[in-house]
């Protein structure tokens, strides 16, 4: 029985440790690598490791820039039940500085911490800008890296709103306004000012308002032409179908207008260059039309005639190169013409065929012995008068109204637009044949010029309200500095 | 006896009324995100490709969908970000932009925000120097196909490297875009009837024999090796296979070999996934695991994600292979028609065709 019993204690025994099961008590918190580290940034990972369920006071890291962490900054997450992964972050940091990062549980009174991580916030630094040229109040993209929060942004002298720093690395400003054309852009982050190399340049353009046409009319389809006695603006349709037969003649070193008498018959759609005008209509009826052959040289004593036009010129586009007088058109129905006045025999000579029509709707300018003409498709064209060769050489990015538009050369540049029904403006680099915006003229859109003119580096611009346009509008006189802002 | 029958009765309407359903409880799966993103040195488009999982059951639980809308991001640890964008023929495909290239002894991570405004960040992922390929052997490998009159075949490259020897060293091998000249046999073509041309005869076309043809042959398993054995040597290693399918290897194909250098854990990602992919039902074969993605959400740590993103150096061997180099062969496939019509085939070699 005693043996029995003894086997019976000891089998027991053995059944009670071999039912032992062992605990996993490992519980350990780690510090695992940084996700993410910027200017004023860090985002951590952290691990509680453990092999039993456990419940957490509170995780999350001890931030410090002493390895000590005598003044930490804690990152709490909370209560936590069970182990696995948790991430922290926090802002605020100082950019390019030294930190100390550990993670730690609060088991309910007694903390523990992980291993320690050490790292250095980032300094911002510029990549680029975009657009390089622009005008106020448009967006501005600015690509870094680490822009803090308190990024600011300045434009020469001149701070920008800052829209939007996104992911750090890149910032949306609205572009303030400059008295200057070319700026420097200047970024402060946690007070380190970084610049870029390049410079930002403004759209250019500024018109300033000189004078009124001396007479309440407004004045179309007429002629207008500079020389050493002033600008010219004369003869045509006033709005109530009046044909003028005069010109007033505007100076701008004195600011003052004169009348001048058009011996000649009044009429529209003539021509006027420099040196010679003529040819036009005079409506007679509700589009009824009498051609006008009467053809003049402009000398400084006044307007002397010449022998009449042997053919019908109306809103032919004219202009002079080395005293010659060049006309393109076409008769009405007709094929177009292109003709070249020789003042020494005082004959006209037919000219090939341009590859385009032109008239008195198209703008030309002239630089050197080039001519350049913009076709109703925007084609740029160029018009060699020695070779009488003819090249499309670019497009025109801007609109063409109504036709009607201005073409002048300041330099290397020239300046197109201020079509009718259009206030956009472009100039052309001439070495480049590129294409950069300018401003806007500043009044109503719906405006037609009426004459333009170079002197100096400004050019001078006439533009009256359309037509159609009801209301009391003076033919006002600009003066167009492409520099000025 | 009335009593106990009645009795009976009323015994079996309790004991009906106690019998509960037991329904089972199964957890609703979740459609996953995947990334999968091997961005390199070599300078160009670089993807990252953005899924959601299927489910497992049937076909009609869900397809495997592209995440469209999202914001992805590669940054390195200057705090340098590139944004990519996603493609719009090819929907969950982000590119980078043509210049991106990673840089040796930079760390680079994934930053993903979804359009429901979930964000998953990866760890860094460190880029370390890739040797060159020193060379490149070749291997025609044949595999008994069962039921078949053929084998399969294919060629097996080696490549011998040269393992630096100050650093622990893991690789990965891609193939790149793939040419080889086609052949075809426009003499045969016979069109298929139709009501403009009812006739079953041949109808042979004068043009074309022999054209180029490119395609994107991923390679037929997962290529690896950590430098454990060989740190420091020089080592030959299997780096890629290439199915011989009777058009690629009649005349002269090329391929680019690509040598990546991977981070540690990425080779890990990488061994788990080959070990996962080749179980072939054996009771030696691993058990199937959870493998966990580099890429985590910052506002749910615990959520699963698959695939990884990696980021590597790389260097690229362009190779020749001459049918004439093979021991074997598959019989030449016949295409009845003008080669031009073969998808992803041109008439004239790529410019810088140069076997």
């Amino acid at each position: 029985m005693r043996k029995i019993l003894s086997v019976a204690v000891l089998a027991v025994f053995f059944l009670g440790i071999g039912c032992d099961q062992e605990i996993d008590e490992t519980l350990v918190v780690q510090t695992e690598d940084l996700l993410f580290v910027s200017g004023e940034q860090v985002r951590a990972s952290g691990r509680v490791i453990s092999g039993q369920a456990v419940s957490l006071a509170d995780h999350g890291f001890y931030l410090s820039e002493d390895s000590d962490f005598s003044n930490p900054t804690v990152i709490s997450l909370g209560a936590k039940d069970g182990p696995g992964r948790f991430i922290g972050e926090t802002a605020g940091l100082k950019s390019g500085a030294n930190y100390f990062i550990k993670s730690f549980m609060d088991l309910k009174g007694e903390v523990v911490f992980g291993n320690v991580v050490e790292f250095s916030t980032l300094n911002a630094d510029l990549d680029s800008f975009s657009p390089d040229f622009s005008v106020p109040g448009e967006e501005l993209v600015i690509l870094g890296r680490n822009f803090t929060s308190d990024t600011q942004v300045f434009f020469g002298k001149n701070k920008a709103e800052v829209l939007e720093i996104r992911l750090e690395s890149l910032i949306r400003v609205r572009i303030p306004t400059s008295q200057e054309r070319l700026v420097t852009i200047r970024v402060v982050s946690q007070g380190n000012d970084l610049v870029f190399g390049d410079q930002f340049e403004y759209q250019s353009g500024s018109f300033e308002l000189m004078t009124e046409f001396p007479e309440a009319i407004r004045l179309y389809e007429n002629v207008f032409f500079q020389n050493s006695e002033g600008f010219w603006i004369g003869l045509g349709l006033a709005k109530g179908g009046e044909l003028i037969s005069y010109f007033q003649r505007y100076q701008p070193t004195t600011n003052q207008w004169d009348r001048i008498n058009f011996p000649g018959i009044p009429r529209s759609f003539a021509f006027a260059t420099e040196h010679y005008l003529g040819g036009g209509v005079i409506e007679v009826g509700r589009d009824e039309f009498d051609p006008e052959y009467s053809f003049y040289e402009i000398t400084e004593d006044g307007f002397q005639r010449l022998e009449d036009l042997d053919f019908m010129s109306r809103d032919s586009k004219a202009f002079e190169v080395n005293g010659e007088l060049y006309l393109l058109g076409s008769q009405i129905g007709g094929p177009p013409y292109f003709r070249k006045y020789n003042p020494s025999s005082r004959t006209w000579l037919a000219l090939p065929s341009p590859p385009e029509l032109f008239n008195a709707s198209h703008v030309h300018f002239i630089k050197d012995q080039m001519v350049y003409l913009i076709s109703s498709n925007h084609a740029l064209w160029t018009y060699h008068v020695q070779s009488q060769t003819w090249a499309e050489v670019g497009q025109y990015p801007g609109t063409l109204g109504l036709g009607y538009g201005m073409g002048q050369v300041i330099g290397e540049k020239a300046y197109v637009g201020l079509y009718r029904r259009s206030g956009e403006l472009w100039e052309l680099d001439l070495g480049t044949l590129e294409w950069e915006p300018k401003n806007s003229l500043p009044t109503i859109p719906q405006g037609v010029v009426v004459g333009h003119f170079q002197k100096d580096d400004f050019l001078y611009i006439m533009r009256v309200p359309d037509i159609n346009l009801q209301g009391d509008f003076p033919m006002e006189m600009y003066r167009y500095d492409p520099e000025g802002i | 006896m009335k009593k106990l029958t009645k009795f009976l009765f009323a015994f079996l309407l309790i004991s009906s009324a106690c019998v509960d359903p037991f329904e089972v409880e199964i957890p609703g799966e979740e459609q996953l995100l995947t990334v999968e993103a091997v961005l390199t040195s070599e300078p160009g488009r670089q993807r990252v490709r953005l899924t959601r999982s299927d489910r497992y059951g049937s076909v009609f639980e869900g397809l495997v969908r592209p995440v469209t809308g999202a914001t992805v991001i590669v940054r390195d640890d200057l705090g340098k970000v590139s944004f990519l964008e996603e493609d719009s023929d090819e929907r969950g495909s982000y590119f980078t932009d043509p210049s991106f290239a990673t840089e040796v002894g930079r760390s680079y991570s994934l930053q993903i925000q979804t359009s429901q405004g979930a964000v998953y960040s990866s760890f860094p992922e460190q880029v370390n120097a890739v040797p060159e390929i020193n060379s490149v052997e070749l291997e025609t490998i044949r595999i008994p196909a069962e039921g078949e009159e053929n084998d399969r075949s294919g060629v097996q490259i080696l490549a011998e490297i040269s393992d630096p020897e100050e650093e622990n060293n893991f690789y990965f091998w891609r193939n790149g875009p793939s040419v080889y000249v086609l052949e075809t046999r426009p003499d045969l073509f016979t069109p298929r009837p139709s009501d403009s041309n009812p006739s079953r005869d041949p109808q042979p076309k004068e043009c074309c024999i022999t054209c180029y043809r490119s395609e994107m042959v991923g390679n037929q398993g997962i290529f690896i090796a950590n430098d454990d054995n060989f740190n420091g040597l020089t080592t030959r290693i299997p780096v890629g296979f290439i199915e011989d399918d009777g058009l690629r290897f009649v005349n002269t194909y090329r391929v680019d070999l690509r040598q990546i250098s991977i981070s540690q854990e990425a080779y890990r990602f990488l061994r788990l996934v080959k070990q996962q992919t080749e179980i072939s039902g054996s009771v030696f074969d691993p058990p199937p695991a959870n493998i966990r993605s580099n890429m985590i959400n910052l506002e749910d740590p615990d959520e699963v994600v698959l695939g990884y993103f990696i980021a590597g150096a790389e260097s690229v061997r362009r190779i020749y292979i001459d049918a004439a180099q093979l021991d074997f062969v598959q019989p030449k496939t016949i295409i009845p028609d003008d080669c031009r019509e073969v998808e992803g085939a041109q008439l004239n070699p790529p410019a810088d065709w140069n076997p």
